[in-house]
This record gives structure tokens, C-alpha cells and sequence, in this order.
């Protein structure tokens, strides 16, 4: 459009140039791939109006007067390129593909803006980036391809939940997660079930996605002002394009399989090292073989748990969507459906999603959006995280091998009660239902009305809906749950999720070079949840499972709760030139959450940016194509707390002689308010070599102020924290991002995406002065780090272990004082580099992604790695490798059963034994895909058809001494559920 | 048409910011919880922290589990017959395996209590006297309760102090209403503790009613089980004039008869641990299933922990083989314990017939008081006072209603003394008496099997305070040689 009026006008004035001093220029544009003329490109005089358009085979003629010396040419989807003309009376230029990011549409807080404007820290991924990728949430899709956005899975479950971390960790109690909207919808992150993790983020088919933006700073934040301080997430969904309706289909399968396993004794290794620990602890040795079996038996039973547990799984996953319309109306209506097994029996997810996203344009003034979804997501959850015995990655590892999983007639076998509670793990996982079936909707609907052509007035309405049901059935046949005729407990949530806005907005251009936008606007969000489950026990047989079945109703619970907030906001804008931007937000924001005189917060940011290649200076550097400055300071909040914190609440707590109980469950503080963040950002875009290189550096300083801190209260007072606005924390760090086009020859072409981002966190300040609670936090350290006993090995003479107590020297006996700081647990960098080879229609990504520098905590080393001496568990092969005789030089101490040397302490303390270094480097991706030839397609009429095979999670170098350091590097790693390898292939046409 | 649509879509824009307007509103009740305003402005508020403070009682880390084997295990009634890791360091007086009260529950059930001898008399508080002071004696006795148990297991008995260290819990007699009255305290002694249990029991005394052994009244505070937990106040204190006395009025109109009776007779005995209320409770704590989580049972009920009546049944933990050689043949308290076999245990084990889960699934009620301990109190507060006739009487009386004869009539001086000490150890066995009892007369503990005894003045005596409250309270001194 613009375009076309510049033709217009150029075509006026043409006339007032014939007189001038002139001289012709002609020449061909091609486009670079296939070397085929471009018919209506534009070819311009830099610095002036005057300018043509290529003929249909791609020829133009120019009329330059003298101290003309550029040409810029363009045309949609190729590189604007600049050519000096120098003496030359013939150019001819070839069009390099759009590789720059920069005139890009971003998505921003409500309302679009080119990226050339956005002077707050933004990254976004576009949805081709992961479509078609078997990822079942579009928070996968992040993963490695953000700087300064740290996401981390949270179990291997399929459609499990992650967790999500803008710029290091803003928060010590109150929550760290971002907030998510998605087309406008302040979405509730986290998980939806109990039966497993389920990701309310999974809602969304990450194919219906065109884009995800990520708000890292103030400035680009603050507009969201409440919630904003852990950064914002905004998620696009497709729209219709105008034109010809376009079908596309995708399908693709796969299998879905564990990454590794623990090297566990078989049954004689058990034996050995069992007989050992008795006759070292002057046990008598028979005991030990009446359990374990004799380690010389060669018929000795040989069960292998986790065999009978783990599988490759399948997994599949098809959608369709249709997408068009005309110049009044589009829209783009999807469905898709995913099963993926998980790698352990009976785990699996489904989910079916439909979605209806319409634009209608009424007339000249007034347009209508409409995005409705719908979804369904079932799992078939496992327990996972936690030293259950009816967790498959505990009790699968630690079940003994001598004991029998089957009878000889196929049933189950019985297993010996005085380990993990009598429960044999595979018929526990084969027969215990848990099942999680959550429906959910996000949904909008937009009116936009265009006030005068540079007002305009826009209201809001949207929901995220979510109902869920979990199922589960502990059936009768399980010797555990045989004494009250087995269990099933049914809970259903609820929660609705609103929200709405209605703002004017503004956007106006003087004089051709000041242009000032700006926005003024109120929003409303408010969100209920409630829930109610109960328990029957007693049914009559183990295939009734309903609870009009149940013979005792054993237990009923549930919940209400609830919070609201409003905001106002105003944002300006003004942009000299495109040279200078800048941008003010102001927004003030309120919440239920808070004391009643204390609910309103007042958050801000002010940004700049300077493009210092507009600049006559710069006019020679031809090499640099774009260079920006960009500097922001802002405040924004957090909220993220229980809804009635500030409360003093009487609770009830049970009963007693069948009467309710009460009690002070809470104590309150009416003066508590928002968790502010102030941030600083100082950016650099700069786009060099014709596009071959892009690059962002952002550094940038995060303090978090007046926490939502959960103080600690001495216990003899009855409680144990309140919640107080106290202590400060921050966060630094330098994200880098950079895209390069390494090669280009012919039909070859090589480019390279790599960011990372380094960063510090640090407690800064606590409160009345303490600078330390407990072994948790301390002043100057990382929020989040261990603190143990620092394992000193075995001592070699007698084969006890050691420790080294507070002054560094060797100790069997551990006091209080000896535990030490360890280090922390947040890696100081992360990030990826994909690498993208294509020849002609042939294309294959290869991304790493990883962190480094932190520590990891593997407490299924408790269980396993305790040389045979405590309880019946099994152990890592490794362990075999115990001290034997003095002088031996080993790791595992001397087998001693009951693990308590007299006078020492015991076996099981939380040491450096359990902590590694949980640094990786992972083989994310590789995507191999095929494009078939278009004339072949044309026959069948399909208009783009292509074929892939990729791989998830293929590889991965780390020195953590357990299953999978993404999973465990966070929080309770006792019997995670680890990442899987997936493979799958696919095919894709659209018509 | 297009006037029409212009309009309705007007209409609906401006219904939807009228909509977004009027929801300004950030007025949110917790509807599943009371303010403190609502909670307390009657005395049936008051009785439902007086329930809490009930509930406390059974929680599995107070009596409903650890405060019954731990004290046993620590010394040498128990024995582990399968490892599953718990009570492994307990049954090895393990480094800081020993019990932990210093939690959010026993303090807990003290705010509760402060709570209610605070608030109960406003007379803004609408209700009876008569019920406010039934509450009040409540409050009171329970409140003694919680502090006897945090003194004994954390402080040494006054006059029995090693190195002179004194000091017993964090004395609180004020709720923490709001932030500023959890102030960092320091422990008080426990020589001052016991005086506030004295006085504490004293006024419910006043307060409480008389309700007859074995009866429903037994399930909350009474003047019975107020002045039993006094006359073993006196007991631990050394005020053995005061204990004798204490246990002679409690005997005197429970109608505990000089020669037992109103004790079960010898057949009645092991059935009386399947009744609810167990016929000689003076006091005792009631449980039912919607107390526990599905899994309760199985996991932690002292049921599940101690016997195999029901498959699924933990059975880790039976009699030591001393135990069972102190019994003599006729006792019928021997046959609280049922031989059976564990697989990896050579020769027999002993299954508990004390906790039975007679009320289904694992699930019984938890005596923490019972008659038999009047006797046995007073037994030893006469031996104290020169008394061995009244001694020998007492323990006669309790030996007939267990199946026994009398003592040899001369016996007198230590041997009387270890003759008191081992009635109790069989009458409380698995009941959580026996390491008290050792520590409060300053005798080494005792162990069972391989398992080395632990000097009277070793360390390992008293429980250590939690590290984080240490840390946290810089007023709050650490156990000796934690």
C-alpha cells in the first residue's frame, strides 16, 4: 500500500527531473536462489522520492542526477539492498532472501509494533521454529532458542510441566514463574491434575501458534505492571490470511524411549553384598541369605523390576488446520490429536484440541476478533518425584531382584512385607488407576473501533477455563489396599479465569518524521478455583470402581478461593524520524491478595533507543545495515502468592469425638503489599554485512525488593513463617543473542543461531538485619544453593566413611557445625546453537542446548548407594566396589548392616556423596526434512508437501551422577521421572 | 443493515467495558477459613481449639506413633524385625536419633491453649461459665501435658542435672496473635517449667470434672487424669511426699481399692487394649478414620508398625528377647505379646497384642493415661519416703490383677527399687515409659541384644533441639554435645 503510493507520487513529480542534469542507469534484478528475474521490484534513488519498478522480466531504467550515488532495492520477502553506483551506467542486482529479523512484527502489550520500534528487551521465537516438533506445550518450544530464559522440564511425563525462569530467580517465596497471555488471555501456568503433571500451558496446540514473544525488561513488561516482575510471555495464535483458502495436513510417529537406566546388582551381587554387611556388623550371615539368598546359589531367582517397567513407547500426533478469507473475514480453524506413551508402562497423554480464530472487518471503522479453543487432555499419570514405594523409578530400582514379579500361573506374586511396604511395584503400576482428564478453554473475543484515523478504541474480553477431573482406583487386588476392600478417590476442579480490558489508543505522525503513539487503558482479572473429591473404600469387586459401589465412604475434601485485580495503564511513544524512540509506562495496579490499605502498587519504565546507523555518519559504514542502542529502567511486581496470606485465618484442622477442630493456621499482616523488581536494561541490535549477521546483547541488572518473604518465626511460638514484605535480592546478567548465514554457495547454505546468557543472583539483604536463616539463605550467597557435609571418602585403614568437619579436618562423628556451603544450584550460564544446512529442498537442523555451572542433588543415591547396609534395598552395581581390606583405596565404604559404625554416624547423611556437578549439554534436536519438488506437486495439486524425520533429546554430555540433569535439577529428586529420546517421522501437505 | 450492525456491535463494545468497569472490585472473602473476629466471639469457637488441641495428641509424631515407641526402642523393650530404616537409629542411640517434640505440634497445642486461657473469660465472648470453665480445665491439663513431655525429653529431671545444665523448653503462657509475640525467647529451666505445671494442673483441678476410669470422660481432661500426671510430675520432680499424696487422693475416689480392685482382672487384661475406652484409661485420645490419609494406616499406625494381625501390616518392630525372658510364666501382661516368625530373624519374634487396630483397619484409640500407673507411682514415691511395706502393697495389689503372687515380703532397697522399675517396664512396655523412667532416676540405659548401653551422663540422653532454630534464635542454647 505504501509502496503503491509512492509510485503514485513519484509519477507526479517525474516531470519537475526531466530538466535536471541526468543520466540513466539500467539494469536486472534476480533473485539469488534461483537466478529468476523479479518483476515489480522497486529500485529507489537513496535520499530522494524518485524511484521505478522492474518490468515482468525484471529490467528497470532509472534517471539519476549527478551526486546520486545509491540505489536501494527492494521487494517483498527479499533483503533491501543498497548499490553505489559510482561511474557505472549498467547495475545489475541479485536479491538475497529476508533474513533479518528486524522488520519483523512483534507482538507486543496490546498492539503490534515492528521490531525496529521495541526499545524493551523482547526475544521471540516464530512458530515455524517448532512446527511439527513433537512437543506437547509451546514452553518446550523456548527452550535453548531464548537468551536469558531459562526452561527446564520438571518431569519426563508427557505433557508434563516446566518451568519457566526470565532472568534469573526474582522471588524467594512469592512465585518465579512468568505471566502468560495468550491473544490476550492471562493464562494460570502450573499443573492441572493430580493424577500427573499436566501442563495447563499443553492447552495450546503448539502448531496453532505464530509466535512467541518474551518480555524480559521493565520496558517492555511493565505495562502488565502487576505480575510482571518475573517477565511476560505472549502467545499468538494463527490468523486467516486473505486470499485462497489453504488446507494443511500434517501426520507424523514415533517412539518414545528412556535415555538410560541405573546399573542395579542382580540378585547374586545383592546376596554378596548383604552377607557382607551382616557378617561385618557381627550379624550372623544366615539371616542375610534367608532374605537375600546365597550368593553362590546359581539357580538363585533373578526378577528384573525394571524390565518389567520401562518400554519404548509410541507415540503420534496429526492436525489439520484451514485457514483464508476474504478482505472482510478470516479465519483459521485447526484440530489436532497427540498420544504419546511415556518410557514407562501405563503412562501416557492424550490431547485433542479444536480452535476457531476469526477476524471480521465490518466496515472501515470497526473490526472483531475472535479466538475460541477448546481442549481435552487425558493423563495416565504415574508417581513421580518422591521416595514412594509406588513410585516405579524408586521401587523399580530398589525392589530385590531375588524376589519373584510373577507366580508361576502369571499372577502376581506376593512381595515380602518388610520391604517397601509389601508392594510389588509392576502389578502396583498395572493396576492402580491414575488418571487426570482436564478440559480447558482460552478464550477471546476483541472489538476494535476506529475512533478517527489516528484514535482508536479496542475492548477486551477473555477467559481460560479449566475443569478437571482425577481418577484414582486402588483396586482390592493390591495386597496393600486388600484390608478395607480397596479405594477411590474422585476430585474435580474448577477453575475460571478472567479477564478484560478496554483501552484507547493513539497513533499519529508529524511532519512526516515525529510520530507519537500511545495507549490509555483499564483491566480487570479475576479468578476463582474450587475443587471437591472424596473417597470410598470397600468395593465389593476390583473391577467396580465408581463410589455408589464404595461400602464406606471414607473421606470428603475440597476447596474455595479466590483473588481479583484491577489495573489502570498508559504508555507513550514518540519516535523522531526513526532515529530516536521514547517510551513512557506508567501503570497502577491493585489485588485482593493484599492488606486492605496496602493492595495498590504504582509500577513504571521509561526507555530510549538511538539508531546510530540512520546517523550521516554512519552512511559509509556499508556494512552495517542496522545498529541501535536501546536503554530501559522500570519497576514492576509480584503477586504471586496464596490469595489470603495477608489473613489471620482460624482453619479447621480435623476433628475431635466427631465435633470440628479450629485453629490459628495463619497469622496475618495487613501491612503487606506488592514485591517490586526494579530492572535496568541496556541493549544493542545491530545487523551488519547485508544481513549475514544479526545480533543482540542485552546487559541487564534485576533487584527485587520488598519480597513476599516468608519470614521465619522461632516454632515455639506456635508457627512456623509469616509473610512479610522484607529483604532484597538480585539478579544480573548479560543475554547474547546472534544469527549468522555462514555460507551461501549456489544452493547450499549454512546459517547458525546461538544465544546464552550469563548471570548472576544474589541475596543482597534479609530482614532485622540476620544474615542468614538457618542453612537456607545467607547474605551474598545465591538464593538457592546446598549446604552438607563435605564427604571426605573412605578411609582406607578400616573402611569407614569420613567426613571433613568445619576446620577442614577429618571426622567420623558429625556435629552440627560442620556442614558447609557447597555451592549453588542456578547454572551462571545457559543457553543454544542451532545450526541450519540446507541444499535446494533439503534442510537439517542441529541444536544443543545446556547449562553450566551448577549443582545437582540425586537422592535416589540415598536408596541405592548405601553399600548394602540399610534396610533391603537394592544397589548400584558400583557399590560392589566396597572397601574390603585396609589399605583399599574406594569410594564405598565397608558394607555394615543398619549403616551405624558404633560412634559414628550413620551412612545416610546429605553430603557432597550426593551432589554433582549438573552442567549439560544436550542434542535438543535434529530435524531432517525434504521438500518436494513444487512442479511435481503442482499435477496433484498440492501446493508445498514435505517429509522429516527428527529426534529429541538424542545425546548428552554431563558429569551428573544420575539419570537426566534437566529433571533433577530441580527441587525433591528422589525417583524422578527423566527425559525421554524421541523419533519420529512425519509428512506435511498443504493444499 | 449496516446502520444495524454498526450499532450492535457499538452496543456490545460498550457492554463489555461497562462490564470490565464495574468489576473494580477487590473485596474477597476466604470462605473455608474464619477470621479470629468470627472464630472466638462465643465459647463453641473455644471448644473448637480445644478440639485441636485433642487432635494434636494422636498426630503420629506425638503419641499417635513416636512418643509410644520411641521411648522404648531408645532403651531396651523393643526390637527391630525388619529394616526399613525407620527406628534403626533409635533402637542404636544413634547421633541425633532420638524424638523430636520441638515442632509446630506440641507448640501448636500450646498457642492453642494460651489462645483459650486468654480469650475464654472476655465477656464479650458469649456462653456459659460452667462450659468456659470446662474448657478452661482443658486448656490447663493439656497444656501441663505438652510441657512434661518437651521437659523430659529435651531437659534433665531437677536435681538429676548433668554438669549442672538445667535448661527445659521455651516457656510460653501468652498466644501469638499477631507477629510480635513470637519474640525470640530463651529456654527456661526446667525446675521452672515443672512449677508452671504444677500450678497448671492445680487450676484444672478446680476446673475439671470427676469422671470414672474407663469411661467416655476419659476422652477429654479430668480430674483423674489431671492429678495421675501430677503425682508423676511429683515423681520426675523427687517431691516424693507430694507424689505419694497426689496418687493417693486419685486412688481414693477413682475407688482404686488398696488390694487392685477397680484394676481389670488378670483375664480381662490383654482384652482391655481392644476396648474403646480401655477400661482402666484415665485418660485417653480417640481417633477415627477421617484423622488419617489412605495411607495413614499402613504407613504409621502403631497397629501396622508392631504387629502382623492384618497382611499388609509394616510389622517392623516386637518385643526384645530381654523383655520377654523378664516376664515371669503366669503373667498374663506376657500375653500382650503373640510368638510368630520374620523372615531374616532366626528364632521367634513377638507380635503386639497392645495395638490391635480393633476399631478397623489399623485404627484404635491411644490411652495415654492409665490407672495401673497410681499404683505404680505411688509404689515407688513410698519406696522414696522410706515406705517398703506401701511399696510391696501397692505392687502386690497390681501383681494380683496381673495373674501374679506377692513379693517376697522382706524385699526392700535396690532391689525393691529394680523390682518397682521392672512392674513398670512390663506394665507400660510399648507404651512409651521405659526410657523415661531409666533417665529420670539417673540409671544408665539399658539395651537389648548387641546393642551398647548408654552411660546416664552420654549426651545422647536428651534430644537435640532443631539446628534451624538454633540458627533462627540466637537466645536458644543447643543440648550439651549437639
Amino acid at each position: 500500500m505504501r509502496k503503491a503510493l509512492l509510485l503514485i507520487l513519484l509519477t507526479f513529480s517525474l516531470p519537475l527531473w526531466v530538466f535536471s542534469q541526468s543520466r540513466t542507469i539500467r539494469g536486472t534484478v534476480t533473485d539469488s536462489e534461483e537466478g529468476l528475474p523479479i518483476p515489480g521490484a522497486t529500485v529507489l534513488v537513496k535520499g530522494t522520492t524518485q524511484g521505478t519498478t522492474t518490468d515482468i522480466d525484471g529490467n528497470y531504467e532509472i534517471e539519476v542526477l549527478e551526486g546520486d550515488n545509491t540505489l536501494v532495492f527492494r521487494f517483498v520477502g527479499l533483503r533491501t539492498q543498497e548499490i553505489n553506483i559510482g561511474n557505472r551506467n549498467a547495475i545489475n542486482v541479485s536479491l538475497l532472501p529476508e533474513i533479518t529479523s528486524l522488520e519483523e512484527y512483534v507482538v507486543t502489550a496490546y498492539g503490534d509494533q515492528t521490531r525496529r520500534e521495541v526499545t524493551g528487551a523482547i526475544s521471540s521465537v516464530k512458530g515455524e521454529i517448532f512446527q511439527d516438533l513433537p512437543i506437547q506445550s509451546f514452553d518446550r518450544a523456548m527452550q535453548g532458542r531464548v537468551a536469558g530464559v531459562q526452561v527446564t522440564a520438571g518431569s519426563g511425563q508427557p505433557g508434563g510441566t516446566l518451568t519457566v525462569q526470565i532472568r534469573g530467580v526474582g522471588s524467594i517465596n512469592a512465585g518465579t514463574q512468568p505471566l502468560y497471555i495468550i491473544d490476550g488471555v492471562q493464562v494460570a501456568s502450573g499443573g492441572l491434575s493430580g493424577a500427573g503433571p499436566q501442563n495447563a500451558l499443553a492447552s495450546i496446540n503448539p502448531n496453532d501458534i505464530e509466535s512467541i514473544e518474551v518480555f524480559k525488561d521493565a520496558a517492555a513488561a511493565s505495562i502488565y505492571g502487576a505480575q510482571a516482575a518475573n517477565g511476560v510471555v505472549l502467545i499468538t495464535t494463527k490468523r486467516g490470511k486473505q486470499g485462497k483458502t489453504r488446507v494443511r495436513v500434517s501426520a507424523q510417529e514415533g517412539i518414545v524411549q528412556p535415555l538410560g537406566f541405573y546399573d542395579v546388582m542382580d540378585a547374586s551381587q545383592l546376596a554378596s553384598i548383604k552377607r557382607q554387611a551382616y557378617i561385618n556388623a557381627g550379624l550372623n550371615p544366615q539371616d542375610a541369605e534367608a532374605i537375600f539368598g546365597s550368593p553362590s546359589d546359581t539357580d538363585i531367582q533373578n526378577s528384573d523390576w525394571v524390565g518389567a517397567l520401562f518400554r519404548d513407547g509410541r507415540m503420534s500426533v496429526y492436525d489439520v488446520s484451514i485457514s483464508g478469507g476474504d478482505a472482510g473475514t478470516q479465519f483459521f480453524i485447526s484440530g489436532s490429536h497427540t498420544h504419546h506413551q511415556g518410557q514407562i508402562i501405563m503412562s501416557d497423554y492424550s490431547r485433542t484440541t479444536g480452535r476457531m480464530n476469526l477476524s471480521h472487518r465490518i466496515n472501515e471503522k470497526f473490526s472483531i476478533n475472535a479466538n475460541l479453543s477448546l481442549s481435552r487432555q487425558i493423563t495416565n499419570g504415574t508417581i513421580d518425584r518422591g521416595n514412594f514405594v509406588n513410585s516405579p523409578f524408586v521401587a523399580g530400582y530398589v525392589s530385590r531382584p531375588n524376589v519373584p514379579i510373577y507366580n508361576e500361573d502369571g499372577t502376581y506374586a506376593e512381595y515380602p512385607s518388610e520391604h517397601l511396604f509389601g508392594y510389588n511395584i509392576v502389578q502396583g503400576v498395572n493396576q492402580e488407576l491414575r488418571r487426570g482428564t482436564s478440559y480447558q478453554s482460552v478464550s477471546n473475543l476483541q472489538m476494535t473501533y476506529q475512533i478517527l484515523p489516528w484514535l482508536g478504541f479496542t475492548s477486551f474480553g477473555g477467559v481460560d477455563f479449566s475443569d478437571n477431573r482425577d481418577e484414582n482406583n486402588r483396586p482390592s487386588t493390591i495386597p496393600a489396599f486388600a484390608a478395607y476392600g480397596g479405594s477411590s478417590t474422585f476430585s474435580d476442579r474448577r477453575i475460571v479465569n478472567s479477564n478484560a480490558n478496554a483501552n484507547f489508543n493513539i497513533n499519529k505522525k508529524f511532519n512526516e518524521i515525529h510520530s507519537l503513539s500511545g495507549i490509555l487503558g483499564y483491566e480487570y482479572k479475576g479468578e476463582t478455583s474450587e475443587a471437591n473429591s472424596a473417597t470410598g473404600r470397600g468395593f465389593p469387586n476390583p473391577v467396580l470402581r465408581y463410589l455408589q459401589n464404595a461400602a464406606q465412604p471414607f473421606a470428603v475434601g475440597g476447596f474455595y478461593t479466590e483473588y481479583r485485580r484491577s489495573g489502570f495503564f498508559t504508555q507513550a511513544k514518540y519516535d523522531y524520524d526513526d532515529k530516536y524512540t521514547f517510551d513512557l509506562t506508567v501503570r497502577r495496579d491493585g489485588s485482593s491478595r493484599f492488606g486492605t490499605n496496602s493492595r495498590w502498587g504504582n509500577f513504571g519504565a521509561v526507555s530510549g533507543g538511538w539508531r546510530i546507523s540512520s546517523e550521516r555518519f554512519m552512511e559509509n559504514a556499508l556494512w552495517v545495515d542496522n545498529l541501535r542502542v536501546r536503554a530501559s529502567y522500570g519497576i514492576t511486581g509480584n503477586s504471586n502468592i496464596d490469595n489470603f496470606e495477608s489473613r489471620t485465618l482460624v482453619g479447621s484442622s480435623g476433628q475431635y469425638l466427631g465435633r470440628g477442630a479450629l485453629r490459628f493456621v495463619q497469622l496475618g499482616n495487613d501491612l503487606l503489599t506488592w514485591e517490586e523488581s526494579l530492572s535496568t536494561n541496556l541493549g544493542v541490535d545491530g545487523t551488519f554485512f547485508n544481513g549475514r549477521i544479526i545480533a543482540t546483547v542485552d546487559v541487564w541488572r534485576k533487584d527485587s525488593r520488598k519480597l513476599l518473604f516468608e519470614t521465619q518465626l522461632p516454632i515455639d511460638s506456635g508457627f512456623g513463617t509469616i509473610t512479610r514484605n522484607a529483604g532484597k535480592l538480585r539478579n544480573q546478567g548479560i543475554d547474547f543473542d546472534l544469527q549468522t548465514t555462514n555460507l551461501v554457495i549456489g544452493k547450499f547454505r549454512w546459517s547458525t543461531a546461538f544465544n546464552t546468557s550469563i548471570f548472576s543472583n544474589e541475596l543482597l539483604e534479609l530482614y532485622e538485619g540476620l544474615d542468614r536463616v538457618g542453612n537456607e539463605l545467607i547474605v551474598g550467597k545465591p538464593i538457592n544453593f546446598y549446604y552438607a557435609y563435605e564427604y571426605a571418602g573412605v578411609n582406607p585403614a578400616n573402611g569407614a566413611p569420613m567426613y571433613y568437619d568445619e576446620n577442614g579436618e577429618y571426622t567420623y562423628l558429625l556435629a552440627d557445625d560442620d556442614q558447609k556451603y557447597i555451592g549453588s544450584t542456578l547454572p551462571w550460564t545457559y543457553g543454544g546453537l542451532s545450526n541450519t544446512f540446507s541444499y535446494g529442498p533439503v534442510s537439517l537442523e542441529v541444536f544443543f542446548q545446556y547449562q553450566y555451572g551448577n549443582l545437582a542433588f540425586n537422592q535416589d543415591l540415598y536408596n541405592m548407594a548405601q553399600a548394602g547396609s540399610i534396610g533391603q534395598d537394592n544397589q548400584t552395581v558400583d557399590q560392589l566396589y566396597y572397601w574390603r581390606n585396609p589399605g583399599d583405596i574406594t569410594n564405598v565404604p565397608k558394607p555394615y548392616e543398619g549403616g551405624r559404625f558404633p560412634g559414628h554416624s550413620g551412612y545416610q547423611q546429605f553430603s557432597t556423596k550426593q551432589i554433582s556437578d549438573g552442567s549439560y549439554v544436550r542434542l535438543k534436536q535434529v530435524s531432517l526434512n525434504y521438500d518436494l519438488p513444487k512442479a511435481i506437486l503442482a499435477k496433484a495439486r498440492i501446493e508445498e508437501m514435505n517429509v522429516f524425520v527428527q529426534g529429541l533429546n538424542l545425546w548428552t554430555l554431563t558429569k551428573y551422577n544420575g539419570l537426566d540433569p534437566e529433571v533433577n535439577s530441580l527441587g525433591d529428586t528422589y525417583g524422578t521421572y527423566p527425559t525421554a529420546r524421541q523419533i519420529t517421522a512425519g509428512i506435511n501437505v498443504t493444499f | 443493515m449496516r446502520m444495524e450492525m454498526k450499532n450492535s456491535i457499538l452496543f456490545s463494545s460498550l457492554l463489555i467495558t461497562l462490564t470490565v468497569i464495574s468489576c473494580t472490585d477487590l473485596e474477597t472473602t476466604p470462605r473455608q477459613s474464619l477470621t479470629p473476629e468470627v472464630a472466638l466471639n462465643d465459647v463453641t469457637g473455644y471448644q473448637s481449639i480445644a478440639n485441636s488441641m485433642y487432635s494434636r495428641v494422636s498426630s503420629f509424631d506425638y503419641y499417635g506413633q513416636v512418643m509410644m515407641i520411641a521411648p522404648e526402642i531408645l532403651a531396651d523393650n523393643l526390637r527391630l524385625v525388619a529394616n526399613t530404616g525407620r527406628y534403626q537409629g533409635e533402637e542404636a542411640n544413634g547421633d541425633r536419633d532420638h524424638i523430636n517434640l520441638w515442632n509446630s505440634n506440641i507448640y501448636g497445642g500450646i498457642n492453642d491453649a494460651n489462645l483459650i486461657l486468654q480469650g475464654i473469660d472476655d465477656e464479650n465472648v458469649s456462653g456459659e461459665q460452667d462450659f468456659k470453665d470446662f474448657i478452661k480445665g482443658d486448656a490447663y491439663f493439656m497444656r501441663a501435658l505438652f510441657y512434661f513431655d518437651l521437659c523430659r525429653v529435651y531437659g534433665y529431671e531437677p536435681g538429676m542435672e548433668v554438669d549442672g545444665f538445667n535448661l527445659g523448653p521455651i516457656l510460653r503462657l501468652t498466644p501469638t496473635l499477631v507477629a510480635s509475640d513470637a519474640d525470640f525467647r530463651t529456654r527456661s529451666t526446667v525446675e521452672e517449667v515443672y512449677e508452671q505445671i504444677e500450678s497448671d494442673l492445680l487450676e484444672s483441678l478446680s476446673l475439671l470434672q470427676a469422671v470414672s476410669i474407663g469411661s467416655e470422660g476419659v476422652y477429654m481432661g479430668n480430674a483423674g487424669a489431671a492429678l495421675t500426671l501430677l503425682s508423676r510430675l511429683y515423681l520426675y520432680w523427687g517431691k516424693n511426699e507430694e507424689a505419694e499424696t497426689a496418687a493417693t487422693s486419685a486412688m481414693n475416689f477413682l475407688g482404686l481399692q488398696t488390694n487392685g480392685d477397680g484394676l481389670l482382672e488378670p483375664g480381662q487384661y490383654v482384652q482391655g487394649f481392644s476396648r474403646a475406652p480401655h477400661p482402666e484409661s484415665l485418660f485417653e485420645v480417640e481417633v477415627r478414620l477421617v484423622d488419617w490419609t489412605t495411607v495413614d494406616g499402613v504407613n504409621n499406625s502403631l497397629n501396622s508398625l508392631t504387629s502382623d494381625n492384618e497382611p499388609s501390616a509394616q510389622f517392623i518392630i516386637g518385643a526384645s528377647n530381654e523383655l520377654m525372658e523378664a516376664y515371669e510364666a503366669e503373667d498374663v501382661r506376657r500375653d500382650c505379646w503373640r510368638e510368630t516368625t520374620r523372615e531374616g530373624i532366626e528364632g521367634p519374634v513377638y507380635a503386639s497384642r497392645k495395638w490391635t487396630g480393633y476399631k478397623g483397619v489399623f485404627l484404635e484409640n491411644i490411652p495415654i493415661i492409665r490407672a495401673a500407673e497410681l499404683y505404680l507411682n505411688r509404689a515407688e514415691a513410698r519406696f522414696r519416703n522410706n515406705n517398703n511395706q506401701g511399696a510391696r502393697e501397692d505392687i502386690n495389689a497390681l501383681r494380683s490383677k496381673r495373674g501374679l503372687g506377692p513379693l517376697d515380703n522382706v524385699l526392700s532397697g535396690q532391689a525393691l527399687l529394680n523390682r518397682i522399675m521392672l512392674e513398670r517396664r512390663l506394665e507400660f512396655a510399648l507404651e512409651g515409659h521405659r526410657f523415661f523412667d531409666l533417665k529420670r532416676n539417673g540409671m544408665d540405659i539399658s539395651k537389648h541384644g548387641e546393642f551398647l548401653e548408654v552411660p546416664y551422663t552420654d549426651y545422647r540422653i536428651l534430644s537435640n533441639v532443631p539446628l534451624s532454630q538454633i540458627q533462627l534464635n540466637e537466645n536458644l542454647e543447643q543440648n550439651p554435645g549437639y
